[in-house]
């Protein structure tokens, strides 16, 4: 109980509660459900394309099967025909007498209105009634051999097929006219009739419809030919195509004959109703042909329906066979007379007249398509952009028009000097002065060659710019911060008056010189080293010229510096002597500005669209001596450095 | 306003303004119905969004054979349920001992529903399942047990495990109130 209340007091206090949740959730919610309703859908696009696929596959095969079985009824029918042909030849010549005496008036003329006598002859002739038939004699005993005096319209089975391959050949339409000229439904069964034997084309083709066509041949055999049903479905069939039979008659026989053409190959007595029209029903036609019969025969019983059925057909293709005759101008007399059948016999029926097939080449339309001629358009106007971008790709690989790089160097110099005593053209006043100002020629001398010719190395940094003057001509400029430094030992100090030594330099002694003190004076001192810094502001102005000009690149420099000199340090080492330091004043011994020759070559390698590296070795060496021209010591430092610049490309 | 059957008509076909007027009408009850199934609003949230999509697509088949949201509140407890069953698998629940109930039963009246949630989500993951189903829900522990394929047995020991936690968070909440004089919110 108590527990029942515990949870009830829980469940009171959630029965309300409320939270809201993130604004963010319905969005969510709402995409989750189109995803699923766009799967839904391509799911049932893929069902139904899978669908039609099927119903695709399936009508082929449906089809394919279909053609199967015709060409396969075609080619029985051809040997059957065959075989009969070659094994019933006596029986032939009196199914030509028979129909000889069913069509007295052929003329050979394919007229309609001499068909139409002939039919009605052989309807006439027809009622000529064979007592004593026997129904049901079996098929391929054609030679139920008319007695005399008896007239049998059956003709024997190859000579239906002869009569039905004739036919055939006659079935044109004249036939047609002379049905519908006929002007009712027996009409069009005499187009039937005249044609029972042609091919029967169904509309569906199927296999059903073989299958009927084949029974009309056999049919033949299987009804006896003495057989009052016989006898009188033929004069009933006979008389399709001319309107005369009473309506159940010709209902009968309009029923028996199909609308479409028949086949010869009916075989079995269900595809001998089919053989009726598409929307007759076998039963029914068959029936009706049997009431025909009935109306007609005496006490004639059928064997069954389709039997009946079958004497109807027969009728109808004995007398379309005595039609063809007419039209293919056999010989046709009274009776007794023999009828020529010689050109038809062992020929088979064309079954089809297929025409020569004819080539037709699409016209060319007239007028280009449209859309056609847009999407080609577009597809140019697309190729020419594309390659102008790769163009201008690979010029632009290639140009660059403007950049700026920074750039380290370092390097070694050697100077190259020619002091006053190898020169004496270049002794001047302030020099002998400074050598008469000394006590000490010789240290004086030492002290000058050794500063003036001691090699070093040199360092330098800057920025440069540079831009394209030509294809394959650059210039770049720049300043530069340069600096040459360089040790030697002297053992010579400076003196001053208040007895500070300083390092013995040719700034010195050139001052000493220059102020003429005597309280100054150059002393001679353990050898010591001195480290000499000369600085340079440097402004390079070169032209390059670009043997290689891809992303590896090849150039050769060539240009000016005009270098600024800044100072001059000299730090001895220890402490026994101050360092001294000579910038750039009227007093100073080093020219304040210098032109040098520079020339190198560059190696540079492109990465990136704005980028390259190149490494410069080159070559700097001064016009003229650093020192000015009243210095007898002349001195020019040959430098060779290795620079590494880093260049931006602006375009 | 639209009335329930309109809703339920209209997310049958589709619409989306009706399916959105009935995630409002019922967003912020199942917010709290899938807050006291998981340990954070985050977790809860996605319950939440899992489910109404659900509901949306399950609603042809809805009867109307209960409320409405009778109905959805079922959907939320069986998404909850999925979306927990997989802690469940890798921390299965298992008999806990018996343990000695207070004898009174102290009342959650007074106290917010936030600071139940909290101490609902406070409870080891099992028990908070449990204790959800049985005291709040109404199912029973026969019922309990065949959701999370569990023994009936041990349904009972979570609820008393999970009953016997609350009532210990109670009884500081309560002796709280009784220092402080007000509800903590």
């Amino acid at each position: 109980m108590e527990r029942q209340k515990f949870d009830d007091s829980w469940r009171e206090s959630f029965k309300d509660a409320e939270v809201s949740p993130s604004e963010s959730l319905w969005t969510n919610i709402e995409l989750d459900l189109e995803k699923e309703n766009s799967s839904k859908m391509k799911r049932r696009i893929l069902f139904f394309q899978l669908l039609a696929a099927a119903s695709v596959a399936f009508a082929m095969s449906f089809a394919g099967l279909g053609v199967y079985l015709m060409l396969e009824s075609r080619s029985a029918e051809t040997l059957v025909a065959t075989g009969e042909a070659s094994s019933n030849n006596p029986a032939s010549q009196n199914a030509n007498r028979e129909n000889q005496e069913i069509s007295p008036s052929t003329t050979g003329q394919p007229s309609s209105s001499s068909m139409a006598e002939n039919s009605q002859a052989a309807a006439t002739q027809h009622y000529v009634t064979t007592p004593g038939a026997h129904p049901g004699n079996t098929a391929g005993n054609p030679a139920s051999t008319p007695q005399a005096g008896q007239t049998t319209t059956q003709p024997a089975p190859a000579q239906q097929h002869d009569l039905a391959a004739a036919e055939k050949q006659s079935a044109s339409p004249a036939n047609r006219e002379a049905g519908h000229k006929a002007g009712t439904p027996a009409g069009d069964a005499s187009t039937g009739a005249a044609r029972p034997l042609t091919a029967r084309v169904d509309e569906t083709g199927a296999p059903g419809s073989t299958r009927t066509s084949r029974v009309q041949q056999p049919s033949n055999r299987d009804v006896p030919a003495s057989s009052p049903h016989a006898a009188s479905q033929r004069p009933i069939a006979a008389n399709v195509d001319k309107g005369q039979l009473p309506p159940a008659a010709s209902q009968g026989a309009y029923a028996a004959n199909s609308k479409k053409t028949q086949s010869p190959r009916a075989v079995s007595q269900g595809a001998i109703a089919v053989n009726a029209d598409k929307a007759q029903q076998p039963d029914a036609a068959a029936q009706d042909a049997f009431k025909v019969n009935n109306g007609k025969t005496q006490t004639a019983n059928a064997a069954s329906p389709g039997a009946v059925a079958m004497n109807a057909d027969k009728a109808q293709l004995h007398n379309a066979g005595a039609e063809r005759q007419q039209a293919n101008g056999a010989v046709a007399s009274t009776a007794g007379t023999g009828v020529d059948l010689s050109k038809t016999q062992g020929k088979l029926p064309v079954l089809v007249n297929p025409a020569a097939p004819v080539l037709v080449m699409a016209a060319p339309s007239s007028e280009p398509d449209p859309v056609a001629l847009m999407l080609a358009r577009l597809s140019d106007q697309e190729k020419q952009f594309e390659q102008k971008e790769k163009e201008s790709k690979k010029k632009d690989k290639g140009t660059e028009r403007l950049w700026t790089s920074v750039g380290f160097a370092a390097g070694s110099y050697s100077m190259v000097t020619s002091s006053a005593a190898n020169n004496a053209a270049a002794a001047s006043a302030s020099f002998d002065n400074m050598l008469a100002s000394t006590s000490n020629n010789a240290l004086t001398d030492d002290v000058i060659h050794k500063q003036a010719s001691a090699p070093g190395v040199a360092y330098s940094v800057g920025l440069n710019l540079g831009t394209r003057l030509a294809t394959r001509w650059v210039l770049q400029g720049g300043v530069n911060y340069l600096t040459q430094s360089s040790n030697y030992t002297t053992n010579a100090a400076v003196v001053g008056p208040e007895g500070n030594s300083t390092v013995a330099s040719i700034n010195e002694l050139d001052k000493i010189s220059t102020s003429g003190r005597k309280d100054t004076r150059v002393v001679n001192t353990a050898e010591y080293n001195v480290n000499s810094s000369l600085q340079y502001f440097s402004v390079p102005l070169q032209a390059g010229y670009l043997l290689v000009n891809r992303t590896f690149g090849l150039q050769f420099n060539a240009g000016v510096s005009t270098d600024l000199f800044i100072r001059n340090t000299l730090t001895p080492d220890g402490g026994s002597f101050q360092k001294t330091t000579q910038t750039r004043a009227d007093d100073s011994p080093y020219r304040p500005i210098n032109f040098s020759g520079l020339v190198g070559t560059e190696f540079s390698y492109r990465f990136g669209r704005h980028y390259r590296v190149a490494l410069n070795p080159g070559f700097r060496y001064p016009f003229s001596s650093i020192y000015k021209s009243d210095i007898a010591v002349s001195a020019a430092p040959l430098t060779f450095d290795v620079g590494l610049k880093f260049r931006y490309i602006f375009h | 306003m639209l009335g329930e059957q309109e809703l339920i008509d209209g997310c049958r076909k589709g619409n989306r303004a009706s399916q959105k007027a009935l995630y409002e009408r019922y967003c912020r009850k199942m917010m709290v119905v899938c807050l006291r199934y998981s340990k954070s609003s985050a977790e809860a949230e996605d319950i939440l969004q899992e489910a109404f999509v659900k509901v949306f697509q399950g609603i042809k088949d809805f009867r109307q054979e209960s409320k409405l949201e009778t109905w959805i509140t079922r959907i939320m407890v069986n998404t909850a349920l999925n979306a927990q069953r997989k802690k469940l698998y890798l921390f299965p629940m298992v008999d806990v001992e018996e343990i000695d109930l207070p004898d009174e039963e102290l009342s959650v009246s007074g106290i917010h529903f936030t600071q139940l949630l909290e101490m609902i989500q406070s409870l080891p993951q099992g028990c908070q399942v449990v204790f959800n189903m049985f005291a709040i829900e109404g199912y029973s522990h026969k019922e309990i047990a065949t959701l999370l394929s569990i023994s009936e047995g041990t349904s009972k020991s979570q609820y008393a495990r999970a009953r016997s936690l609350l009532q210990g968070k109670l009884v500081k909440e309560t002796s709280y109130y009784s220092k402080y004089g007000e509800a903590k919110i």
